[in-house]
């Protein structure tokens, strides 16, 4: 059938705007638009980012001479190229788009290199040199908090007392349960493409997830009034999370190429590019105490989770926050109390991933009723069930 | 000039033949429906159908056009997601994916209907099981697949009563019209590049780089391919057959995994074969990777490098004049360092076929069941005479810098008759001529763990064989 006929049979079918997905007609047919799908106009310039070797440090020198003259290369800009505020950082300002004095993280851009060719950019990221003096590396969100390396101050949630709770607790239950991070794995990788438009103004089209995020930042790092910056998404091919604030970067490293070179401006990442240099899941380190009734009612449950944030806030505070709010999961427990910690460390800046800090919260009390039913030779469901919230 | 046909449309390119396909079809043809997702053959977002002639006899594989040069698409018809589309319809293939809610972002969706379409156009039996072994090689990251099974499902019900598929899907308006008229413009094409072929001979000799099926050294050198001096191995028919003579089984160096898998000689001679195929990457890359390759490759987990030395393949080398045979086991003289003239290639493989008192055995384990890099692999193949061992080959991936033949376990077992302390006393004999080292697959310890346990898998895989009068457990 024609798509007009397919979209409209659709509209009208029992399942519409149940199950079935209104762009399911070109996706199949493979006739959706997406950033690379779109046709690129003549004369762009392609972008290639050069990235920290080193988890942390002073940069002592950078050299670009060899790569300059590579052929096909056009431009390479730096820190020193920005027009206006060096600052990318969406709640709170302390990332910069490009490593200005130091680097925070393995990974994180230092030079954009633009050439006639993707091949030509990649070929010249490789011959850019730098000398970047080693500062101490921390990894550990408990060796972060230890250092007071804290993105934001510690949040506590509470409801009770559990201070006199445990007198009240039969079974008192101590632990310490960590998750691991996670890769978004889009099968679209990041990617954005800037097009100058007349009287000085920059179309982006960014696969992000957040297109204000995009358009409010080129305007911040190119010190241009907003309504200069158009952000148009056509589609993701999935984000997860991990193109809610990270597909900024990209976005607005294309428009800092455009704005210069008042040309259009492409920057898709390979794969190797994207995991190393864009944030993950936040891995958590947590410790629980969980007391329980006779009758496996859970009495009291205190928890401290120590969130990875990686190098800078990023989405952290907020990702913090659902942790929190999720911390007892679907179970109503009288009395808790649940303190987290934003830790910074050399990592990329972790980010939104699918739960969005929920499921590092539930997994800590699961990991606390999982070690209370092994304790007590009984099934964990025994206990999930007496503590489920129900309507009464 | 490498001349092919895409889609409907017959191409001639001067193109540089070690460009990959994807990037060609996307940039070069502007055909944007196949999608970029890893450039490693993992994601399948990529996957086209190559459909060759063979023997006079057309026929379509899936394979992951990231890892494909344009070289190896000479003389072949290659079809992407545009070329299955009807101009106001969905076919059904698309219109299942659709009604399943089989897609959601959409990204990975044409690699899926492309492997499916590669389904309705194989010989397969129309069955749930092989709707969804065809999309083995394609992750989807948004729906969890269960929506994907039941279009794949719901495609096989449209698969019965399906003979002979080409005349089937276009006649039965699966796949478009243009399909049926193919194999006559293949056998012209043919014609073609035979009578140009000719004149290249002599440059032929002064390309320093083999390609087979290019599915490692692509993901590894990707880059510098693109402008080599290439002699491509997969387009000549002769170096892909797989025949016996006498007791010997002999295979061309084109000869790919999946090509082993449809033969009748490999499946009488080793029943359990397809098990032991599905455990080596997906069906796209077990289309391109040849076993040739994987010799050559030299990784010392390679899986069928593994499985060839513990029955004590030959290889026939070749420089073009001359010829020499070189058992397997002695091609590997340290890591990635090969027995082996630069201008040298693998002419023939043979390997004496198992008679009906010789057993083989295969076990790998990785971090997952499928699409993974073996930690340990492990192959053993033992001649018997009575319950005496009469001749033994094991072979181990993953403990040493090379694919490891176990020359003084394989000869401890020699005259042996199987008991758990012949075995037990064999696990000793490998420890010492293993040298496994930690890395990201495991320690060496685990490792050395891990290759006695295989060992003791292996005997007690050959029990369910009844090898042995008594079972070992």
């Amino acid at each position: 059938m024609k798509a007009t006929s397919f979209i409209v049979q659709f509209l009208y079918s029992p399942l519409g705007g149940g199950g079935q997905n209104i762009d399911s007609y070109t996706h199949v047919r493979g006739e959706s638009v997406y950033l690379d799908d779109i046709p690129v106009v003549n004369g762009t310039l392609y972008a290639a980012a050069f990235d920290s070797p080193v988890a942390h440090g002073k940069i002592v020198s950078l050299d670009t001479n060899e790569a300059i003259m590579m052929p096909g290369v056009v431009s390479i800009l730096t820190a020193n190229d920005i027009p206006g505020e060096n600052q990318i950082g969406g709640i709170i300002p302390d990332e910069e788009l490009l490593a200005g004095t130091h680097v925070h993280f393995c990974g994180m851009p230092i030079a954009l290199v633009i050439a006639e060719t993707d091949e030509a950019a990649r070929a010249a990221v490789k011959k850019i040199k730098v000398v970047i003096e080693p500062l101490p590396v921390i990894t550990d969100p408990r060796e972060a908090k230890e250092k007071g390396e804290l993105i934001i101050p510690p949040r506590t949630f509470q409801l009770g007392d559990t201070t006199t709770a445990w007198s009240q607790c039969e079974h008192i239950f101590e632990g310490r349960a960590d998750t691991n991070g996670q890769e978004h794995l889009y099968i679209e990788t990041q990617g954005a493409y800037a097009v100058p438009q007349e009287n000085g103004a920059i179309r982006i089209y960014s696969s992000t997830q957040g297109p204000t995020a995009v358009q409010r930042t080129a305007a911040r790092v190119l010190g241009v009034s907003m309504n200069q910056i158009e952000v148009d998404t056509t589609r993701l091919g999935g984000g997860f999370g991990g193109k809610e604030d990270q597909a900024t970067t990209w976005g607005v490293m294309v428009a800092l190429a455009a704005y210069h070179l008042k040309k259009p401006v492409k920057y898709c990442l390979h794969r190797m590019e994207d995991m190393r240099m864009t944030g993950k899941r936040h891995p958590y380190s947590s410790d629980f105490k969980i007391g329980l009734s006779n009758d496996l009612k859970i009495i009291a449950y205190e928890a401290t989770f120590y969130q990875n944030a990686g190098a800078a806030a990023d989405l952290s505070p907020a990702v913090m926050e659902r942790t929190l709010f999720h911390c007892t999961n679907s179970y109503f427990v009288p009395h808790v109390k649940a303190t987290a910690y934003s830790c910074r460390t050399n990592l990329p800046p972790n980010t939104a991933f699918r739960g969005f800090g929920g499921p590092q919260g539930m997994f800590v009390i699961e990991a606390a009723i999982a070690k209370a039913a092994e304790q007590l030779g009984i099934p964990a469901t025994d206990i999930q069930q007496k503590n489920f919230i129900t309507d009464r | 000039m490498i001349r092919f046909i895409l889609n409907e449309k017959t191409i001639a390119t001067e193109l540089p033949p070690g460009m990959v396909l994807l990037d060609f079809i996307r940039y070069h043809q502007h055909l944007t429906g196949t999608k970029i997702g890893c450039r490693e053959g993992d994601c399948g977002a990529c996957t086209i159908l190559v459909g060759e002639l063979s023997n006079d006899e057309l026929s379509y594989h899936s394979a992951t056009s990231c890892l494909m040069p344009i070289g190896n698409a000479m003389g072949k018809h290659i079809v992407t997601v545009e070329g299955i589309n009807f101009p106001d319809t969905l076919n059904p293939v698309q219109q299942a994916m659709a009604d399943c809610g089989a897609t959601q972002c959409g990204f990975c969706t044409p690699g899926f209907v492309m492997s499916l379409a590669g389904f309705c156009l194989s010989n397969a039996k129309a069955t749930k099981e092989n709707a969804i072994a065809a999309i083995d090689g394609n992750i989807c990251r948004c729906t969890g697949y269960k929506s994907i099974e039941k279009a794949a499902v719901m495609i096989t019900e449209q698969l019965q009563g399906k003979k002979d598929a080409i005349p089937f899907v276009t006649e039965q308006k699966i796949l478009p019209a243009y399909f049926a008229g193919i194999k006559g413009r293949l056998q012209q094409l043919g014609g073609q590049i035979k009578a140009s072929a000719l004149k290249d001979v002599a440059a032929l000799q002064e390309r320093p780089h083999f390609v087979g099926g290019g599915t490692d050294l692509y993901v590894q050198k990707h880059e510098e391919m693109k402008d080599a001096a290439i002699r491509f191995l997969l387009d000549h028919p002769e170096m892909n057959s797989i025949s016996k003579e006498g007791n010997r089984c002999v295979m061309g160096p084109s000869v790919t995994v999946s090509d082993l898998m449809a033969s009748p000689i490999i499946a009488t001679a080793f029943p359990e074969f397809h098990h032991y195929a599905k455990l080596v990457s997906s069906t796209q890359i077990r289309n391109m990777a040849t076993i040739a390759g994987n010799f050559i490759n030299a990784s010392p987990i390679g899986d069928f490098t593994i499985f060839f030395l513990a029955l004590d393949a030959q290889l026939i080398l070749s420089d073009g004049a001359t010829t020499r045979e070189l058992p397997l086991r002695k091609l590997y003289k340290g890591y990635k360092i090969l027995d082996k003239q630069s201008g040298e290639h693998i002419e023939k493989i043979w390997f004496e076929l198992p008679d009906k008192n010789t057993f083989f055995h295969f076990e790998k384990v990785s971090k997952r069941t499928h699409l993974d890099i073996a930690s340990v692999n492990s192959a053993i193949r033992l001649k018997m005479n009575g319950d005496v061992i009469a001749d033994a080959g094991l072979s181990a991936g993953g403990v040493g810098p090379v694919p490891m033949y176990l020359e003084k376990t394989s000869s401890f077992l020699k005259g042996k008759k199987i008991t758990e302390q012949v075995i037990a006393e064999a696990i000793e004999v490998m420890k010492t001529e293993i040298s496994p080292i930690s890395d990201a697959r495991g320690t060496k310890e685990y490792k050395t763990l891990l290759l006695g346990q295989l060992i003791k898998a292996h005997f007690i895989g050959l029990s369910a064989k009844a090898v042995f009068k008594t079972p070992v457990h």
